[in-house]
């Protein structure tokens, strides 16, 4: 997988490697809270980090498949 | 192929002058577009022309087209054929005068001026637009390309003196005048070349605040100070979009994120010290509809942060 593969999700973006690099997405919500989506409320900033970790695990085990694909061409 | 003592001489036919049907000649110069003069727009794509041309205006070093438009002006310094008498009263055209013209232009003010005068010592060529959106430059092999300048001038703006508004002038001295006759190769096209082939517009990086780890950035056009963050605030809250380096070597972007309340862009990257926040090429921005037609492109400078 690319390092710089972002997602992008309600005017925020983030790097996918750098999402996976979290141990979990506690971690990455703990981490995040204060860099993304500062103007909603916490509520609505948690819920919406965790589903930027998601998509970010979802994304990488895609790219990952992807490649695996394309190795075995 | 060359050949021992053949001095080049051709038989002189002349041509067939019968008048053709549809008359053709150049009509006021409307425009400009400096090319590098290595470029040649290839035969492949003069059908396509605007569309190449729309690709140039955002290519990076020396590919880049320049267009200068709005040329409401001409001042025709041009040099008559310079004629000897000899001795016995016969006359002979020793040389061809050399096109030399000043144009006025009306857009952009003293800092499209300023711009323009950083090509003053530039080595380019040049391609005319006239105001039927006909394109003309010179042939050669496999395509046609600008014409070859003694030199472009942008000339120190003159002063309002109560009576004219301050004038802005740009000059250029072409250097064969075959390459705009017996030379010329032009493409007339459909569209407005003003309205479809627009340079790019620099843009400036502030700092708005910065905390470990984290630049805001705000972003203005360099000229006149315009805020993109209302027409672009979504467009640029994208990672692949912006470019962080340390000492020249990349830095991974983490996040970005569009700051309503500063109006601006929270860039977020590992590191301490000074880094170096740009914006992509003026290509890849335009593919992510941050400019590029039907508006001007953008190319961001540079901003230096320091983070602790």
């Amino acid at each position: 997988m690319g390092k710089d593969v972002f997602i992008k999700m309600d005017g925020a973006s983030v790097n996918v490697a750098h999402v996976l690099s979290f141990s979990s997405e506690k971690e990455f919500v703990e981490e995040y809270d204060s860099k993304l989506y500062r103007s909603r409320d916490q509520k609505a900033r948690k819920a919406l980090l965790k589903s930027l970790y998601k998509l970010a695990k979802r994304q990488a085990d895609e790219l990952s498949k992807t490649d695996k694909r394309e190795g075995d061409e | 192929m060359a050949e021992l003592n053949n001095p080049g001489c051709v038989l002189v036919l002349g041509a067939n002058t019968g008048v053709p049907g549809c008359d053709f000649a150049p009509d006021k110069f409307v425009g400009a577009i400096l090319i590098d003069k290595s470029t040649i727009i290839a035969d492949a794509d003069i059908s396509d022309i605007i569309t190449k041309l729309q690709e140039l205006t955002l290519a990076t070093g020396r590919d880049r087209i320049h267009p200068i438009f709005r040329f409401e002006e001409i001042t025709d310094n041009s040099e008559e054929e310079t004629i000897a008498t000899l001795g016995y009263g016969s006359k002979q055209v020793v040389k061809e005068g050399k096109y030399d013209w000043m144009f006025r232009i009306v857009k952009g003010g003293l800092c499209l001026n300023n711009k323009l005068r950083s090509f003053n010592k530039a080595n380019k060529k040049v391609l005319f637009v006239d105001s039927n959106n006909v394109i003309y430059g010179t042939r050669v092999e496999g395509g046609i390309t600008g014409f070859t300048m003694d030199f472009f001038y942008a000339k120190p703006f003159k002063a309002n003196d109560a009576s004219n508004a301050a004038i802005f002038n740009v000059r250029f001295a072409l250097a064969k005048p075959e390459e705009f006759n017996e030379k010329v190769a032009f493409v007339k096209v459909e569209q407005d070349i003003e309205e479809a082939v627009k340079g790019l517009i620099d843009l400036e990086l502030v700092q708005l605040a910065v905390t470990a780890g984290m630049v805001t950035v705000g972003i203005q056009t360099a000229c006149d100070k315009v805020d993109i963050f209302e027409a672009f605030g979504d467009a640029l809250a994208a990672g692949e979009l912006w470019k962080v380096t340390k000492n020249g070597a990349p830095v991974t972007v983490t996040s970005v994120a569009k700051n309503e309340a500063a109006g601006g862009w929270d860039v977020s990257f590992t590191g301490t010290g000074e880094h170096v926040i740009t914006l992509a090429a003026p290509s890849v921005l335009a593919a992510a509809n941050v400019g590029g037609y039907p508006e001007n492109g953008y190319e961001a400078g540079i901003l230096k942060s320091t983070l602790s």
